[in-house]
């Protein structure tokens, strides 16, 4: 798999954040490529650090209101797809769902 | 003081619960080769509790009555814990039963509203508590969560984690603190008593009946409390908790749903469909059990509404029943037939009700 801290190696990761009491649907898509350098570099880090290498759905047993969350990183076409809730975000993966969340923005479901 | 027997939410992934979390198990494991024997006993010993632990925790939450801390004296038995910014539930306790009030807003609202929930279930529907046998309500307000730099911030949300709820206090900017609402306590409490009764799985169609009980019987609890007849009642949920704006209401609106909020720069435009027609059949919110659960809402406001009254006393005792009568796969089309089915006992609802009843189905397209 290339570097993906690497600034020329490819990295898209869609975000989509749901539920919780509010039940609101937010989110966004982040092009590295297309970041300010600095934010560029962030996200790659975050990224690296977060563990998030294989696909996998899980969701706390018995919870009810959590936010679902959903993590799609696309690494120049190696795509891996992540679907948890706040209650089980993989522990090295909560500082890029922080990231991404404070970048969701609104949308239509 | 009775403590819980498990806390937080069980993962596949190292968990964040302060019991199962004492030692770590990979310490234990490491101690589990102590050249010493007492300490190698020890923490075989704990190694196997741990894992039992876990092993508990999985099987409760599918199963509740196994987790449900039991009460003293099997009556109203309040904890307040403070989990102080982190995410860490229970936390610390800071107030239990019959104490005086705490100097902390939160602490007194989480108790307070806890409180009057417990007396709706009680006084109206001769349950006691949750699970029906008395189990102790336990609250965690102050429940932050972690920014992208590890620093905690106030968590906005409200959630039951299987076992007790935990309250977020807001951003300030959109949210406000979760326990101010005695709609949302009681619609989180309500997620108990649901787990002891149709335990309706969160997904799908299903998870929105889950959604919608939370929020007739949330709502039931502030109508009573205020003394509201069901023609001028509030059928918003959540209003108290959102820091007041012009592109915002309320969370949601049982009578119109998707017109909570409109163009609102953090929350967006009201998503719940108000008719079957526009039904969420996307994957986000578990299948759209947020979103869904507008439609059986505002079927069960037009049946209010229509028969006058207490709400409480009406349609709220038809969809107390209906909680019972449904199994954990329920669909939409169960809960029409259940409650039109309830309605026609006319000795106890009048011989209105059952159309009344139907009458508010088709209308949202059922
Ligand atoms: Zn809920």
């Amino acid at each position: 798999m290339a570097d993906v801290e690497s600034p020329r190696a490819p990295l898209k990761v869609t975000f989509e954040q749901s539920g919780g009491f509010a039940g609101l649907v937010k989110g966004c898509v982040l092009d590295a490529d297309a970041l300010p350098a600095d934010e560029s570099a962030e996200l790659r880090r975050l990224v690296a650090a977060s563990g998030l290498e294989t696909s996998s759905k899980v969701t706390s047993r018995g919870a009810r209101d959590r936010r679902q969350l959903a993590i799609t990183i696309d690494r120049g076409g190696e795509r891996v797809a992540i679907v948890c809730d706040d209650g089980c975000t993989p522990e090295g993966a909560r500082p890029l769902v922080a990231f991404l969340a404070a970048r969701a923005k609104p949308v239509r479901p | 003081m009775p403590q819980p027997a498990v806390g937080g939410g069980p993962c596949s992934v190292p968990c964040r619960s302060s019991i199962q979390c004492i030692v770590p198990p990979y310490m234990l494991d490491r101690l589990t080769h102590s050249a010493d024997a007492k300490v190698r006993d020890r923490a075989i010993a704990g190694l196997s509790r741990s894992a039992a632990v876990r092993a508990v925790r999985a099987f409760a939450q599918e199963i509740p009555g196994m987790i449900a801390v039991p009460s003293p004296a099997a009556s109203k038995n309040r904890l307040v814990y403070d989990a102080k910014g982190k995410d860490s539930l229970p936390g610390r306790l800071v107030r239990s039963e019959g104490q005086k009030k705490s100097a902390d807003v939160a602490v007194n609202e989480a108790y307070d509203h806890c409180g009057d929930t417990y007396d709706f279930y009680r006084e109206l529907f001769e349950r006691n508590s949750l699970d029906g046998s008395g189990m102790t309500l336990i609250s965690t307000v102050h429940v932050g969560e972690p920014d992208q730099a590890g620093k905690f911030q106030p968590m906005d949300n409200a959630f039951w984690d299987g076992t007790q709820m935990a309250y977020g206090d807001g951003d300030g900017v959109v949210f406000q603190r979760f326990t101010r609402s005695l709609d949302v306590v009681a619609h989180e409490l309500t997620h108990g008593v649901q787990s002891f009764t149709s335990n309706l799985v969160y997904r799908g169609q299903s998870g929105a009946l889950n959604e919608h009980f939370s929020d007739v019987f949330g709502v039931l609890v502030r109508q009573w409390k205020l003394g509201e007849k069901a023609d001028k009642a509030s059928w918003l949920i959540g209003a108290d908790v959102l820091v007041p704006a012009q592109t915002r209401r309320a969370i949601r609106d049982m009578e119109n749903p998707g017109t909570a909020y409109l163009d609102d720069p953090d929350l967006g435009t009201d998503p719940q469909p108000a008719h079957m027609k526009d039904f969420y059949s996307g994957a986000a919110d578990n299948g759209g059990v947020h979103l869904n659960s507008g439609i059986p809402n505002r079927a069960f406001a037009l049946v209010a509404r229509e028969l006058g009254g207490f709400a409480w006393e009406t349609a709220g005792r038809i969809w107390y029943d209906a909680m019972f009568q449904l199994s954990s796969r329920s669909q939409f089309a169960d809960i029409q037939a259940i409650t039109t089915q309830i309605a026609a006992d006319d000795k106890r609802f009048g011989k209105d009700a059952k159309k009344i009843v139907a009458a508010a189905w088709k209308k949202v397209g059922l």
